[in-house]
């Protein structure tokens, strides 16, 4: 890993907005994400179409959540309410945005809100975006949405929880894939903006290979600021995984996102153990 | 009757003889340690502090300067010594009713420990507290009931969601609830393709959704009551962790208080409020988390004054006494005397609790003594009452002023109030006594012993040397030089000169203190090592220096003619009468010229200065005893018929007493005999029906002040006072007064009736009635009674005939 490759190669970050509280903590780990690597944040919000066709039902009515009062829907007002939504948003990116000094854009688009934040993620160099926009219930561990964006995204997403987006030490989950070498090259980058510490967690079948893989990483981080640190876990579960890196102080993770250990209920478990985000690199 | 003879020297002047002194210098003497003089006074002021019974309170009475404090003092810390140091008191917080905060009691030292203790174990608390939160078995536990709820809410919502994918049908979050809508291929399906399906379908899909949103709403409608119970779980969960982290550390506090059993309820008290409380321990607030906006306004610091509930305020502190308090209040205010309660600003409001109740005098001096000065109790508003309040219902209740009287209305506090022992001792004046007596119901209830200080002690060669030993006691505390036995003996008889009266010595002692303070200030200037007799009369001359400017001018304008006062020569009717002025704290004599003129009249005795309501009753009174005099004496069996009057000449403002009614007489029986006075001569004393001359006050002013105007004109040898007999044991005179005297410069006479002084001062007999009930010829007497008869029959003569009767004549012709 030469200096060239060292330079931030995240100059856009995506991330959607909504309404909820949860993506305004998202929002605001996102533009700390950006300020660090000097990026510029694009903010989008999705007029979900589901909802203007509901509201276009001639029956369509709600029941009011949690107060289970019952009302009817309609276009208008379910355009209205979007429209507020969004302007919301905009203030909400613009106001951080400052606050931070980052450059911004701000868009809105409509159409189903996965399809098109995938769509909107090939324009930039990460995509961020809340673990479920509904916190209030923490019902879902991880929402519909994020589930179809993290399976079927391009670019790396973060995945924000409360909390910051950046939380020392930056961690990373290592093992032969060259995903875990494309997720150490990110891991490496962060590291050196926010502190020079970097907890690698080598994830192996046997005990002989760890050290292999020490010296593997060893010589690909040749980056004077940065000090890796390791520890091995042999075989481990995702709840095994979870502990290690709440021991080692549970900041920023990096891991490859088609790893094994986050299949299934994987990623909800580690999302659950960490208070700090997550980074999923392709 | 022989004429009265002047009086020796040696009669003016009580000398105290330097030669009855054993010692040189007062260095010698031992330190006194009584008070002198105040027998009765030590006497009442030991059984007042020796009993205790409800409404024996002492009142110490007596003019300022008599040493009330200091013997007050000096035997309540004898007695006090002896007593216990009573408890501490302690406000703590009531965590019922939190504007009433509760007293503790303590034994002496108690109050500070527990406080103490208290602020130790909040600080363990605060650590404690948080610990067995953070600890995993805490967390797991939480988690469990969290996880159930959610478990609850999702399975119910699953079901839903459930049953609406069966119908074709998808649950759909809104911006603000939950809807159905039908899909397909995962999308919601538009209105137009919906318009498209056939009405049976339609009809079918439109009443699934209604189903559907009538059972969502009846799940919702449990989730609240899931709610609560979630709460009830995490705070029934959080009250048995918090016990946990609590109960062993306040069963450690427990175990050391278990004699006191109002600590401990306390203590179970503040147990239970920690657990009821615990979210301030774990810095947990009730606000929702604020948005990340920078617009959230900080929040007040509340976790900092929520701590303070579980301080100690020790109101009353022993800690450390030997014995009980003696407490002496020298700014008896209400706040000062029983006790306030502050209030701090917070968020420009003005708030309160029991920390900041301070207690006053009475909380200090319960279970002791509690000196306070009469007149400041009664100068200041409302603290006479509260006073008496606390002493009559034994108790002390803190009642805010301003509340009482609706000054100010902000949140205030009830404490609790306490029990009350303790023995008031007010000093002050006696007149202060009577009039609070008479006047105040409750005074005679409440302050049961008086402790009447003397302002003169007698003047015995026993009391000399006490005396002497108390001018050692004074030079020795005050750190000033010894005095010599001259000097202890100048300081005595100046004592008795204080005293007004030679056979005795003022108790006085703050002005003997101040002699002896000058004395030393004047011997410092003189470079003596130690205060001689010249420094006190020094001392004694410059006082007078300073303050008889008034006295010098009287005496200026009488020798610039101003006044019209005579020493020589002799006149009718006209007699020098002598007044003394107080100024401030320095009394002198002034001749005043009184006049008599008489005429025909009908019996009536005019005296100017009543009729312009420039005289007093009692100077009034001294008048109408004159015309009984006469009336009696020289015309019983006839009518009075002369016409006198009466004047104190050149004077201006009011005069008051009787002592010049013998020199008004003199000047009348002048008048009416025709027979001149002797100007040299002044007299003092007053009258009564018999001819007798009585004892007046200030003689010694009084016999000073014609003596300075006589030597200012010229001191011929045949001046002098004519003062009553009764009074030449007051006499005190001025040294340069007895030198004159002795010389013969001067004369003074003591004189028991009128007649001895007319004599005196006409030169001529008085002359007495004979065996026929005549006066001899040519003496006063004679004269007088036979003008009064001319002037009968001339009134006869003019047959003026009663008023009343002409009238009637007139009326019968």
């Amino acid at each position: 890993m030469n200096e060239r490759e060292l330079e931030p190669t995240i100059r856009r970050i995506l991330v959607a907005l909504d309404a909820s509280p949860h993506s305004q903590a998202a929002l605001e780990a996102a533009s700390e994400l950006a300020d660090v690597l000097k990026a510029e944040l694009v903010g989008i919000f999705v007029e979900d179409v589901n909802l203007l066709r509901l509201a276009g039902l001639p029956f369509a009515r709600e029941v009011g959540y949690p107060s289970g009062t019952d009302r009817p829907l309609d276009s208008p007002s379910m355009e209205r309410e979007l429209r507020i939504q969004a302007e919301q948003a905009r203030q909400t990116l613009a106001g951080v945005a400052v606050r931070h000094q980052i450059r911004w854009s701000f868009r809105v688009v409509r159409g189903q809100v996965a399809t098109e934040l995938l769509i909107a993620a090939q324009e930039a160099d990460l995509l961020a975006l809340g673990r479920a926009s509904w916190a209030s219930t923490r019902r879902v561990r991880l929402g519909a949405t994020a589930r179809v964006v993290v399976a079927q995204a391009s670019r790396p997403v973060l995945l924000l929880q409360h909390g910051h987006a950046i939380c020392q030490p930056v961690q990373l989950v290592y093992d032969e894939s060259p995903a875990a070498r494309r997720a150490l090259a990110t891991a490496a980058q962060l590291a050196a903006l926010t502190g020079g510490h970097l907890m690698v967690m080598l994830v192996t079948d046997a005990p002989e290979s760890g050290p292999r893989l020490q010296e593997e990483v060893d010589e690909r981080l040749q980056v004077p600021q940065v000090k890796g640190r390791y520890r091995q876990l042999l075989n481990p579960t995702a709840e095994e995984l979870a502990q290690a890196l709440r021991m080692a102080g549970g900041g920023t993770l990096i891991i490859s996102a088609d790893h094994p250990l986050l299949e299934g209920e994987g990623l909800p478990t580690l999302l659950d153990a960490m208070d700090c985000s997550v980074v999923l690199v392709r | 009757m022989g004429l009265v003879r002047p009086l020796e020297a040696a009669a003016l002047y009580q000398r105290c003889d330097p030669m009855q002194f054993a010692f040189e210098t007062t260095a010698d003497l031992e330190d006194l340690t009584g008070v002198i003089g105040q027998a009765r006074a030590v006497e009442a002021v030991r059984f007042g502090i020796g009993i205790s019974r409800e409404g024996y309170n002492l009142f110490a009475l007596g003019p300022e300067g008599t040493g009330k404090y200091a013997v007050v003092r000096r035997y309540l810390e004898r007695q006090a010594a002896d007593r216990p140091p009573p408890s501490d008191w302690c406000y703590v917080n009531n965590f019922v009713e939190a504007y009433k905060p509760r007293a503790l009691r303590l034994p002496a030292g108690g109050g500070s420990r527990l406080r103490r203790d208290m602020e130790r174990l909040v600080e363990e608390l605060r650590t404690a507290i948080p610990a067995t939160f953070e600890s995993e078995n805490y967390r797991r536990r939480r988690q469990d009931i969290e996880e159930e709820f959610r478990e609850r809410q999702e399975k119910v919502l699953t079901e839903i969601q459930r049953r609406a994918q069966e119908r074709g049908l998808a649950l759909i979050r809104t911006p603000m609830g939950l809807a159905f809508a039908p899909t397909r291929g995962g999308e919601v399906i538009s209105p137009e393709e919906f318009q498209k399906l056939p009405p049976s379908e339609q009809e079918r899909a439109q009443a699934d959704v209604s189903a559907l949103q009538e059972e969502l709403q009846k799940s919702l409608g449990q989730m609240p009551q899931w709610d609560r119970e979630r709460r009830a779980k995490v705070k029934e969960l959080n009250q048995e962790v918090g016990l946990f982290a609590v109960g062993h550390l306040i069963e450690e506090l427990r175990r050391t208080y278990l004699d006191l059993p109002a600590v401990l309820a306390y203590l179970t008290r503040v147990q239970q409020d920690v657990i009821d409380n615990l979210d301030e321990f774990l810095g947990i607030t009730d606000t929702p988390p604020a948005a990340p906006a920078e617009a959230s306004p900080p929040r007040p610091p509340v976790t900092a004054s929520f701590f303070r509930r579980y301080q100690v305020n020790v109101v009353v502190d022993h800690s450390g006494a030997t014995g009980a308090p003696v407490i002496y209040e020298d700014h008896p205010a209400v706040q000062n005397l029983v006790g306030r309660i502050e209030h701090m600003a917070q968020m420009g409001t003005l708030v309160t609790d029991f920390n900041l109740i301070k207690a006053g005098a009475l909380y200090r001096a319960n279970g002791g003594y509690l000196i306070l000065d009469a007149r400041k109790v009664l100068l200041q508003p409302f603290a006479w009452e509260e006073l008496k309040r606390a002493l009559r219902s034994r108790e002390i209740r803190i009642e805010v002023l301003g509340q009482t009287l609706s000054l100010v209305s902000t949140v205030s506090l009830e404490p609790e109030p306490i029990p009350l022992d303790v023995k008031v001792i007010l000093l002050g004046e006696r007149l202060l006594y009577y009039t609070l007596y008479q006047a105040d119901p409750d005074f005679g209830e409440l302050f049961k012993v008086a402790a009447d200080f003397e302002d003169q002690m007698d003047r015995t060669s026993d009391n000399h040397l006490l005396y002497a030993r108390m001018i050692g006691t004074i030079a020795r505390q005050e750190g000033i030089r010894p005095l010599d036995r001259a000097a202890v003996t100048r300081v005595i008889e100046q004592s008795a000169r204080l005293a007004g009266d030679a056979d005795k010595l003022s108790t006085h002692m703050h002005s003997v203190a101040d002699l002896l303070r000058e004395a030393d200030y004047w011997a410092g200037e003189a470079q003596h090592p130690i205060i001689d007799a010249t420094d006190v009369q020094h001392a004694i001359d410059a006082q007078i220096r300073r303050l008889d400017r008034v006295r010098e001018r009287i005496q200026e304008e009488i020798q610039r003619g101003t006044i019209l006062i005579d020493t020589q020569g002799t006149a009718v009717g006209q007699v020098n009468g002598l007044s003394v002025l107080s100024m401030g704290q320095f009394a002198f004599g002034r001749p005043s010229r009184i006049t008599a003129r008489v005429r025909l009249g009908r019996g009536e005795i005019v005296d100017i200065e009543r009729e312009v309501a420039l005289g007093g009753p009692v100077h009034s009174k001294g008048v109408l005893i004159l015309s009984a005099y006469l009336g009696a004496r020289y015309a019983s069996d006839r009518p009075l018929s002369l016409s006198a009057s009466l004047v104190f000449e050149q004077s201006y403002s009011g005069v008051e007493g009787d002592s010049a009614s013998s020199a008004e007489l003199y000047a009348l029986l002048s008048a009416l005999a025709d027979l001149p006075v002797k100007q040299g001569l002044a007299v003092t004393g007053s009258v009564n029906q018999r001819g007798q001359v009585q004892a007046i006050g200030g003689v010694n002013e009084k016999i000073e002040g014609f003596f300075d105007t006589c030597r200012a004109q010229g001191l011929t040898g045949e001046q002098g006072v004519l003062i009553p007999a009764s009074n030449v044991k007051h006499l005190m005179l001025r040294h340069d007064v007895v030198a004159a005297v002795a010389a013969g410069q001067f004369q003074v006479y003591a004189v028991e009736s009128i007649d001895q002084g007319i004599e005196l001062l006409t030169g001529v007999p008085a002359g007495e009635r004979d065996n026929a009930g005549e006066f001899p010829a040519g003496s006063v007497n004679q004269r007088v009674e036979a003008r009064l008869i001319a002037l009968a029959e001339k009134r006869l003569a003019f047959g003026v005939p009663e008023r009343g009767s002409a009238g009637d004549e007139r009326a019968r012709a």
